[in-house]
């Protein structure tokens, strides 16, 4: 069953929702935000896309598969870990650009934590969409 | 030499298998290299902690008392040893055994985020991010448990994930409380400022709101009711996982909890938790004795193992806790290595039950005699590993005069021979019954690639048992340890608690 008022809304939503997770994601660490929420609204936007247009034509608006999007996710958490290793500290150690990372080339308050929590975002996207549609197929 | 590996290797190899999600031979090949490099790892990290000491690390570059620590003492490192090389056996047995459902449906990813949960869980340093771990394991093993689907396994899946629900629900509740009494959670601090308030009754209430979460992990006495019916449910490999490892958990935090920061209790505590031993090791015992289906009886004999194990913790020497150490390993190998032989059995024939079943030592004697060392194993037969940690566990018991426990110690033992002497005569005695029809059965050749993984684990069960001497002493030196905790919590605190003891460490 299509509603044109839920596709209408929908089509309006999605961009809101998706712009105001990432808001949430690049909000977060020092401020109340970041990946998990963020990646729980940017979720909610596809759930609300599926209910609109069917759970199966969220794969095609992610291009691929929730489990690659999950996989992701991991690689860049782990990566935002490594980056430590890197600079011969401890595993996860937050790095920053205003504070003397890769030598204070960009003067921005952004590091390592900020690639974790897209990790998390990425994480959160896979795997509540990933449920949302092994769900429907039943 | 860094201790995170040891969590991140298992991770990225489970992001891996995720990405490879369509392509089997990818996702098989990813998680075997992967555990093998983690075993590798993991032999490395144990000869730097036997020859150099133990290593601490600070994730996040966070410090003692505010960050997680990760350490890695001799402890930690036999229980890392014991998971890898199962890992490895079972990850041996699913390449041949697994059907491509099931790898289709993420077996992999799941196995490698539980191996990684379960790496976390044996190196952490903080009581909340221990609780984290619990949290990996559970989720993980929730997925391997019903990964069918079907209706004999959500039965077992539910009963699982309630209980260690629960389970959960009361750590956290207890980790809550301590850190509203005392501040800290890191396991150090913990245990100095728990040693300044030994006396306090809400501390025990505490230690023993957390020994009721560990025990249901570990399934002893009252708390038991999940594991024998979710450990026959799933594939054998998930059931050689779950038997060989899931169970050490509760133990292994037992050990670190109850023995290293809430130490010495009320007398009666322990008295209790000697009664509670000795009913689990006797109901796990009957209840083997009773089953006809080979895996439940195996998942009764695994609550019966789990009696001794918490038998040494409660025995409060160092003796009886060098023995649980040691009885976990050595469990750990058998046991699985016993789930291992009961699929490919199983897998032969098409049924687990004990009626169906028979034939198998004229079919392969390799497979018998196999079958018949990790009883002995069981059992404690001497030369065999069995035979070390029993020996090791008697002893405690006499030097603590607790002569009904030697009694039971010796009566489940017997028992434990009688229902291992059942599966033997029924599956491997007996020539395979006749069908309905009248008709021999028919059942499919034995693969022999299936035996390496039995192999591997028998290896290094039979190492116990010929290296017991050697191994003992290593085992009553980490127990040494654990009692002495000063080692311990100078490398995390690094604090300097002996006069002209100078401190190298941090600042590099």
């Amino acid at each position: 069953m299509r509603s044109i008022i839920l596709i209408s809304i929908t089509r309006l939503m999605m961009p809101m929702l998706l712009m105001v997770s990432l808001f949430l994601l690049l909000r977060g660490h020092d401020a109340p935000g970041g990946g998990f929420i963020g990646g729980l609204m940017a979720s909610a936007a596809f759930c609300l896309y599926g209910l609109a247009f069917g759970f199966q034509k969220i794969k095609s608006v992610l291009h691929t598969d929730p489990r690659v999007i999950l996989g992701l996710g991991l690689l860049t958490s782990l990566c935002s870990g490594f980056l430590g290793y890197l600079m011969h500290k401890p595993f996860l150690t937050a790095l920053w650009f205003d504070e003397g990372f890769f030598n204070g080339v960009i003067n921005l308050h952004v590091g390592s934590p900020l690639l974790f929590d897209i990790g998390v975002y990425l994480v959160v996207v896979g795997v509540v969409t990933g449920i949302v549609i092994a769900h429907a197929e039943d | 030499m860094l201790i995170t590996p040891i969590i991140c290797i298992p991770l990225f190899g489970a992001a891996i298998t995720l990405l490879f999600y369509k392509d089997r031979e990818v996702q098989q090949w990813t998680s075997t290299v992967v555990i093998a490099i983690h075993t590798l790892y993991t032999f490395l990290l144990t000869l730097n902690v036997f020859g150099y000491g133990s290593l601490v690390e600070y994730v996040g570059n966070w410090d003692a008392p505010i960050g997680i620590t990760l350490i890695a003492d001799q402890l930690s490192v036999l229980m890392l040893i014991m998971t890898s090389v199962v890992m490895l056996a079972v990850n041996i047995y699913s390449r041949i055994a697994t059907d491509a459902k099931l790898e289709s449906q993420g077996y992999h990813s799941v196995v490698l985020i539980l191996l990684a949960g379960l790496s976390g869980t044996f190196v952490t340093g903080d009581l909340f991010n221990l609780y984290v771990w619990f949290e990996v394991i559970l989720m993980s093993s929730f997925v391997l448990l019903s990964i069918k689907g079907n209706k004999e396994q959500l039965e077992g899946g539910i009963k699982y994930v309630t209980l260690n629900l629960f389970a959960s629900l009361l750590f956290l509740c207890a980790a809550g409380l301590i850190y509203g009494l005392l501040g800290t959670l890191n396991l150090a601090d913990l245990s100095l400022k728990v040693a300044e308030n030994i006396s306090d009754p809400r501390i025990h209430t505490f230690a023993l709101m957390l020994w009721i979460a560990f025990a249901i992990k570990a399934a002893i006495f009252p708390f038991y009711s999940w594991l024998p019916s979710s450990y026959h449910t799933p594939p054998i490999a998930v059931g050689a996982i779950f038997a060989g490892l899931l169970t050490k958990v509760g133990i292994y935090s037992m050990i670190r909890v109850f023995i290293f920061v809430f130490n010495p209790l009320p007398a009666w505590i322990y008295t209790l938790l000697v009664i509670i031993s000795i009913i689990t090791m006797m109901s796990g015992v009957l209840g083997a004795y009773v089953q006809s289906d080979f895996r439940r009886i195996l998942a009764f004999s695994s609550v019966s193992q789990v009696g001794f194990m918490m038998l040494g913790i409660a025995l409060q020497n160092e003796w009886a806790m060098a023995a649980t150490i040691l009885f976990m390993i050595h469990h750990g190998f058998v046991k699985s290595g016993l789930f291992i032989t009961s699929g490919i059995c199983g897998k032969s024939v098409g049924s687990f039950y004990m009626n169906r079943l028979g034939g198998f030592l004229d079919k392969s004697p390799l497979l018998g005699i196999l079958f018949l060392t990790l009883a002995f194993s069981l059992i404690g037969v001497p030369f065999t590993s069995g035979f070390t940690v029993k020996i090791m566990l008697l002893k405690s018991c006499i030097m603590n005069k607790e002569w009904v426990a030697i009694f039971a110690l010796l009566v489940v033992s017997f028992m434990t021979m009688l229902y291992m002497l059942k599966i033997w005569s029924e599956v491997f005695w007996k020539k395979l019954p006749l069908d309905e029809d009248g008709k021999v059965s028919k059942s499919k050749p034995l693969e022999t690639g299936m035996f390496i993984p039995v192999v591997i684990v028998l290896i290094f069960s039979l190492m116990i048992g010929i290296f017991g001497n050697v191994l003992s002493e290593v085992a009553i030196d980490t127990a040494k340890k654990i009692y002495d905790r000063d080692e311990y919590i100078q490398k995390v605190l690094r604090l300097n608690l002996k006069e002209g003891l100078s401190y190298t460490g941090s600042e590099k």
